[in-house]
């Protein structure tokens, strides 16, 4: 069975606030280049718990993004597959996307952005649409264009798209490295109130380790093609990037991030 | 000093025309007055003023407008229809693209002249020649416009849509057509600034009405101020056309592009 199958959706069969698993069994992914074929990673095998935040690390060509994809649907694996658990048993799981660019289509008004995704989800009527805007800071923004706003705005448009169909699984591939600095750390903020909020389990994917240690509760590390990091975060939350703890641990993780160059 | 004088004389679009329309009748006029060559070869405006006057109040030019109209709107038509049609088989298929492709790059190199002689050989003198000329010119135009146009659907769109689990119709609705629909619109406004330009252009070798038709007219019994009458009414047609319907449209249509600026309220 494929990943799109076993992922589908609950928009159907109406809506719960339950966070879902998801288990990685196995997983392989290879391409086939001009140059024969081209081993991504193999045979993966991660347990990611309900309502955890659980970020991907990974230099650039590791297949960090790849494996998002996979376990989004978007791209089919090798061999292996990815299995989602929900509260209710079914594995019927809805995702949510947030993408390294915001990818709102520019003639549609961000309430219609967002309205876009939510074809199959009975729930969703516009004041639903409305609301996620107005968690994510743009109440005065219903009816403007994505290209109206600024860089991070956009971003929020494309975060409260995500959240709009109600996910058990929130899937972010990257999606402040695009972004100042400062707009970026609104948005890491953001996204941790809303995530405390919203009980979902938030699988994210980045290549800065500050940023991952600040968001996650658990960092995967992946490079030359297996797992070869998994770190606990043991710092409490809110989570100051200055502290000693933090420094401390930060130390530690570029250590194991490192190592795989020292093999 | 310049702070003085109204900024929109300087930035309304339709203010900065009439502006260099009256410059160029200005020197126009000074030419004709100073200059003897042109005195001797050419018409003065209020000469020109004079024709367009009697040509208006004659009502000669419904005839032959509706005329002209007619065999636009065929050839026209036929265009928007084929080309669309090409664009996308040629946009959307590799086969297409490889069959098609270096015939629309031979399309629109091809001279609207030899198009116009070829119809006028091929059809003779009559209404079904300014229509053809118009179809074959216009139609590689639009096709190339939409091939480009698929081109360029943004694939980040149609991941997100896919990630999203959107339907087929609604992607094709809501992210396809929008995609397409403004390189779409620039060849429709070119295919039919181009179908006016040949459609004039086979009537004057070989029609028994229309614009073009009376150009040659006003030619045979050398009325040059006859002839720039047909041509400025010519272009008071494009020009509305051009503004008074197309530019209306895109403005309605296209508004998410005229506010596509931080700071637009």
């Amino acid at each position: 069975m494929s990943s799109r199958e076993l992922q589908s959706t609950s928009r159907e069969s109406g809506k719960n606030n339950n966070a879902g698993s998801i288990h990685i069994e196995q997983l392989s992914k290879e391409f086939d280049t001009a140059e024969g074929y081209e081993l991504v990673f193999d045979n993966i095998n991660v347990d990611i718990e309900p309502g955890s935040f659980v970020c991907l690390l990974g230099k650039s060509g590791s297949g960090k993004s790849t494996m998002l994809n996979i376990v989004s649907g978007i791209l089919e694996p090798t061999s292996g597959r990815v299995r989602f658990e929900t509260a209710d048993g079914t594995g019927d799981v809805t995702l949510g996307h947030v993408f390294q660019s915001p990818r709102l289509m520019p003639w549609d008004s961000n309430l219609k952005n967002i309205e876009f995704v939510n074809e199959n989800n009975p729930n969703y009527t516009t004041e639903v649409g409305k609301k996620q805007l107005d968690l994510v800071g743009l109440t005065e923004h219903y009816h403007k264009y994505p290209g109206q706003l600024s860089g991070g705005q956009r971003q929020r448009v494309g975060i409260a798209r995500a959240l709009s169909i109600d996910p058990e699984v929130l899937l972010m591939d990257e999606p402040f490295s695009n972004l100042d600095e400062i707009t970026a750390e609104e948005l890491r903020e953001q996204l941790l109130d809303l995530w405390s909020e919203m009980n979902k389990t938030v699988f994210f994917v980045t290549h800065d380790m500050t940023e991952a240690i600040q968001l996650a509760d658990r960092l995967l590390m992946l490079g030359d093609g297996e797992i070869y990091g998994d770190l606990e975060v043991p710092i409490e939350r809110p989570r100051r990037i200055d502290s000693d703890a933090f420094l401390k641990f930060r130390q530690k993780a570029i250590d194991t991030f490192n190592s795989i160059d020292e093999d | 000093m310049f702070d003085k004088i109204p900024q929109s004389l300087f930035e309304n679009r339709f203010i900065v025309f009439l502006e260099s329309t009256v410059a160029i009748v200005i020197v126009w006029t000074i030419a004709y007055r100073t200059l003897p060559l042109i005195r001797e070869s050419f018409v003065s405006p209020t000469e020109v003023a004079i024709a367009t006057r009697e040509l208006f109040v004659s009502m000669i030019w419904v005839e032959h407008f509706v005329a002209s109209l007619s065999h636009v709107f065929y050839g026209f038509g036929i265009a928007v229809v084929a080309g669309t049609v090409l664009g996308i088989l040629v946009g959307w298929w590799d086969f297409w693209e490889k069959a098609f492709q270096d015939y629309l790059t031979v399309g629109i190199a091809i001279p609207s002249l030899f198009v116009a002689i070829f119809s006028a050989m091929w059809f003779g003198l009559g209404s079904t020649t300014p229509a053809a000329a118009a179809a074959i010119v216009a139609t590689p135009y639009l096709a190339t416009n939409v091939y480009g146009g698929i081109n360029n659907i943004d694939n980040d769109l149609l991941t997100m849509a896919r990630a999203f689990d959107v339907s087929r119709f609604r992607v094709i609705k809501r992210v396809i057509v929008q995609s397409v629909l403004p390189d779409w619109f620039a060849g429709l406004r070119y295919a039919l600034a181009l179908s006016w330009k040949i459609a004039s252009l086979a009537e004057y070798i070989a029609a028994e009405q229309g614009i073009g038709y009376m150009i040659r007219f006003e030619m045979r019994v050398l009325d040059l101020a006859g002839v720039l009458s047909w041509v400025v009414f010519f272009t008071a047609l494009l020009l509305f056309i051009e503004y008074g319907i197309l530019g209306q449209i895109e403005k309605r249509v296209f508004a998410w592009r005229q506010r596509d600026s931080i700071g637009w309220v």
